[in-house]
Order: C-alpha cells, then structure tokens, then sequence
C-alpha cells in the first residue's frame, strides 16, 4: 500500500508548483499596471500608494484565480487514473487532496501578505505629507487595519476550501445520479442534472450564508465572537460536507 | 492452488445500459492472456473493473484472493493514459511520481525499457506524438513489480517494426509468475506469446480458451478462430 505522506507529498508539490506560477504571473500584472499608472503625471507623486492599491486589487484578483485553479486541479486528481490507480483508500486520497489545498492556500496567503506588508512599509515611508497623504494615514489608521485579525484569517482559509468541497460535491453527486438516468451520457441530460444539483447547492448555501449573517449584532467593535462562530460553522460544514464527498467518491468512477 | 482473478457473476450497467452481464472468469498466475472483442464490447470496461476505477458493479472480483479495492491495487497494474497530467510535465517528473506512490515501481527497470522504448525524460508530455505516449504507458506500466499487468490497446500508435520488438521484449521484462492481459486488435502480432485467449461479445465472455487449444483442434489462427465467431454478425466491424 501506498504511504499517505507520499500522496501528500505529490499533491502539495503538484500544487505549490501552479500557485507560485500564478503568484509569479501576478506580480509581472501587478508590475505592468504600476507601470501604466506612471505616465499619469498626478498619480507619480502618489507612485507608493499606487503600487500599494494596484497590489490590492490583483491579489483579489488572483485569489479568486487560485481557487478557481485549484477547483479545476482538485477535481481533475480525483476523476484521472492518475490519482485513483494509487493503493490507497478513497478517504486518504480526499483528506491529502484537501490538506494539499488547504497547504497551497497558506502558503499563498502569506506570499501575498509579506508582499502586502512590504508595501503597505513603503507606502507610509514614502507618501507625502499632504492633504491627500494624510488623508489616506488618518483613514487607513481609523479604519480597519486589524480587521478579522486571526478569526478572519482562519475563515479567509476554511471558506475556500468549502467552496472547492461544495464544487466537489456538485459534481459527484451529478455523476451518480446520471449512472442511473437513462441517457446520462448525452449532454442535454447531464447540463439539467448538472443545474438542478447547482441550484439545490446554491440554495442551500444561501440559507448558510443567512445563518451566519444573523450572527453579527451588527456592532463593529464586537465581532471577535461572531466571527469564531461563523468559524466553527463553516469547519462544521467542512467535515459534514467532507465525509459526504469521501462516501460519493467511493462510488464515482474516473473519466476515460 | 489461488486463482490470481477471479470474477463471478458480474454485471454492469452504466447510464441504465447494460455493458456486461453475467460475466464469470478465473485467470492463473503467471500466462499472457489476449483479451479480444468488437469495438465496444466491453474489453476496457472490463479491464477498468478489474483495476477498481469503475464502479457499481454486482458481483463479485477478487485479485489475488482478496475482494479489497486497496489490495487489488497494490498487485495490478493498469496502462494508464496519463490523462491526469498537465501537458507541461516532463516524463522525468512523471517518473517521480510514479516512484513516489507506487511502492513495487522500480527505477532500474523502468531506465532499461525507456533506453529499449528511446524515452526522453526531458521532453514534455505535450510534445510526444501518440506511439511515443503509448510506449511511456507501456514503461510505465511494466516498471511495476506487479502480480497482474492490464494492457489496454498497448500499442494502437506505435508502428509495425516497434510493436514487434516491444511484444518479443515483453517476455523479458515480466517476472514469470505475472500475468499480463493484453487487449489488442492485432491479435495476429501478439498470438506467437499468448497462452489463452478471452473473448467478449454480447456483454459477456464467450469463449476462454487456451492458444494451443485453438491451433490444434480449430486448424485456424487465432485472429481467424476470433473472426469465425464474428462471421455472419452484422454489428462487427
């Protein structure tokens, strides 16, 4: 049998190998978009603040690429042969897959943080002293520099792989339910199995979603706790949702 | 003495279709069996089976005495297309990865039939033309130290003078208590090393024969005895 770290061990590399290539894509846009903003001759004196916003935005950007990389990455692992030849049983192969997400999502959360923090460094050693500098210091300090802090961050890690396991979801159940629909090879069928399992899962997410919405009181300074219940619900639905993928994938087959 | 596959009664149906039925078969260790049936029979369905990538399934498949998925993979080994793989990869680093996971894959070997197969490990799996993805299968593939090979279709890109090396060099690189399944339709090229012959046709095994059995008492060659119970079916092709 296989050792499960050496299945971690090739799903992390495979992974960290595609999130530094679009880290490494995104600095090169972020550079070419600083650049751009130069040749407007208001903005130069703002150059650090500039590159400061510009960041901003395409680390949003590419985080939301990354995911969606990682999604397509995930489920192709698990419906190829490559992956489910290996000997080893279908919950390590899900739980290393998941871990392998969840190990890219740090590692690329703290690349874009580091990156942030260095700017973030620049930006106040460098932006003048005038109304708009100052502006941009008072509100930046008044505001939300410490948002989340590390309740945030931890849901700003488990909510993405929600996501991946609830696209997991959407799909094997889509593929088991086609095995006994008669016509489910045809691809009329699977687009309306496909889009009636989307839109349960959408529903259900919203209700989610309403849940944990009506945890905040709606005051700003007392959100430490809401968040650490938002939290323990959604790692709740990550293990729900999990063992639920775990007990599909046993039954789904890989794609010829 | 073990059967190393065993197959009772099995059934398949996907998309509400049957695809097998009733399907009943007992390979021994250690013989080169030809798996051979029309297009769509249901050869690479029953390979995939064996192997535990499809799934819902009744009956009952045991390799190598044991019923368990984990088990049964550990001792096959599959011809995997390596669709899984992005088309950057380079065969080195497919390498690694089957080194990594497979714990019977060895080095040694796989270096020998990639210097007999002229494998590059540097070139990327989006550069190689069909017969040279076919022949990285076939290394892949036979580097396992594995008690049952499942060959599917082996060699559909690799041309006449290759194919007959990589089937005489066959005999070599597999230990003589494996078996290998080969499905092929150039059944005339890999008749000389088969010991039996499995065919499928409507949904089930036909016929399960020894090679000796068929060139004593049939008077024919094996591709010919395949295409005498084909003869007179409007659906063969």
């Amino acid at each position: 049998m296989t050792k499960f770290t050496n299945v971690i061990k090739v799903s992390i590399q495979s992974r960290l190998r595609m999130t530094t290539r679009l880290l490494m894509i995104n600095l090169i846009v972020v550079a070419v978009s600083f650049v751009f903003t130069l040749f407007v001759s208001t903005v130069r004196p703002y150059w650090s603040l500039s590159l400061f916003l510009n960041l901003l935005f395409w680390i949003i950007i590419f985080a939301i690429a990354i995911m969606v990389q990682m999604i397509i990455s995930s489920r192709n692992n698990l419906r190829s042969n490559r992956f489910r030849l290996i000997p080893i049983t279908e919950t390590k192969l899900y739980v290393a897959d998941s871990l392998s997400s969840l190990i890219s999502f740090i590692y690329a959360n703290i690349i874009q943080v580091i990156i942030l923090f260095v700017s973030l460094k620049l930006l106040w050693l460098t932006l003048p002293n005038d109304d708009i500098g100052a502006g941009f210091r008072a509100g930046f300090i008044h505001g939300n520099s410490h948002s989340g802090g590390v309740g945030g961050n931890l849901a700003s890690l488990l909510s993405p792989i929600l996501i991946i396991m609830l696209v997991h979801l959407v799909d094997f159940f889509s593929t088991f339910i086609l095995n006994y629909i008669p016509g489910g090879a045809q691809k009329f069928v699977k687009i309306i199995v496909y889009l009636v399992v989307i839109s349960i899962a959408v529903y259900l997410i919203f209700n989610v979603i309403k849940i944990l919405y009506s945890l905040f009181t709606g005051n700003l300074v007392h959100q430490a706790t809401s968040i650490w219940l938002a939290n323990g619900v959604i790692a709740a639905l990550v293990i729900v949702v999990g063992a639920i993928n775990i007990y599909l994938l046993r039954r789904v087959e890989t794609i010829r | 003495m073990t059967n190393l596959v065993q197959i009772n009664n099995l059934t398949y149906r996907k998309n509400n279709k049957t695809i097998l039925q009733d399907v009943n078969l007992t390979l021994s260790a250690g013989h080169f069996v030809g798996l051979a049936g029309a297009n769509g029979a249901g050869k690479t369905t029953l390979m995939r089976l064996i192997a535990g990538v499809a799934k819902n399934y009744q009956g009952q498949i045991m390799v190598g005495g044991s019923s368990d998925e984990v088990a049964k993979k550990a001792i096959v080994s599959y011809s995997d297309e390596l669709l899984g793989f992005n088309r950057q990869t380079t065969i080195q680093d497919v390498v690694y990865f089957y080194q990594t996971v497979y714990p019977d894959f060895s080095s040694e070997r796989y270096q020998n039939l990639s210097q007999f197969l002229k494998l590059k490990n540097t070139d990327r799996l989006s550069v190689l033309s069909k017969g040279t993805k076919e022949r990285l299968t076939i290394a892949l593939t036979l580097a396992r130290q594995a008690s049952l090979y499942l060959l599917d279709e082996p060699f559909s890109g690799i041309d006449v003078m290759s194919r007959k090396q990589i089937i005489q060099g066959m005999l070599n690189w597999v230990s003589e208590t494996a078996t290998v399944v080969i499905s092929s339709h150039h059944l005339e090229e890999i008749a000389n090393i088969l010991d039996e012959l499995v065919i499928i046709k409507q949904q089930t095994i036909l016929e399960h024969r020894s090679t000796d059995d068929i060139l004593e008492q049939e008077h024919l060659s094996i591709e010919d005895y395949f295409e005498s119970l084909y003869q007179g079916d409007e659906n063969y092709d």
